[in-house]
């Protein structure tokens, strides 16, 4: 079983990885169509309906580097679809790339904690998945 | 889709963010974006990359 350390997954923004990340995810989604009828003989009836994905990112602030949290206001300030990919930095494993829009940044800082960060990107338009 | 790091040699401007990035820092970027780069001049040119590059012909 070829497990690999989940600190070779990254997200990548525009191109650049996403600085400073402790955690990274993304959600594929399928939404269904009810088609039950009365035909259905007591059964649930469903077709497939749009695909959609999210993706998130957290990690710690930095107050010198451009490349991550800076990133983050940055493209939330644009407010524009920004190219994405959630990839892995080992030889083989599958990619996901999409167009997301930054919808929530979330930035905090606890007493003796190290201040973080957090952003959710909604995915639009087609997910390509790839093998590498 | 291995990323790769690179050390910017001069300021750029993170299209998506629009955030100035400076001269002498360091990023994890795709090898389509490392490819952009070099050809902008904002990192230096491997030397594969270079082996590769035409000769000039000399008159």
């Amino acid at each position: 079983m070829a497990v690999f350390n989940g600190t070779n997954i990254a997200i990548t923004l525009g191109g650049t990885a996403i600085a400073n990340a402790t955690e990274c995810s993304v959600t594929l989604n399928q939404e269904t169509i009810e088609v039950t009828t009365k035909d259905s003989a007591g059964n649930r009836e469903l077709i497939p309906g749009l695909k959609s994905g999210s993706m998130s990112v957290s990690g710690l602030q930095e107050v010198s580097g451009s490349n991550g949290i800076k990133k983050l206001t940055g493209t939330f300030d644009t407010g524009a679809a920004v190219a994405m990919v959630f990839t892995q930095t080992v030889s083989s494993g599958q990619t996901f790339s999409a167009s997301g829009i930054l919808t929530s940044l979330e930035m905090s800082g606890g007493t003796e904690d190290g201040p973080t960060y957090s952003g959710s990107f909604e995915l639009t338009g087609a997910i390509t998945k790839a093998d590498i | 889709m291995a990323l790769i790091t690179i050390t910017l040699e001069k300021d750029w401007v993170h299209p998506a963010s629009k955030v100035t990035c400076k001269a002498g820092e360091t990023f994890r970027v795709l090898p389509s974006l490392r490819d952009e780069l070099e050809e902008g001049g904002y990192i230096s040119v491997r030397k594969a990359a270079r082996k590769a590059a035409p000769k000039k012909k000399s008159k």
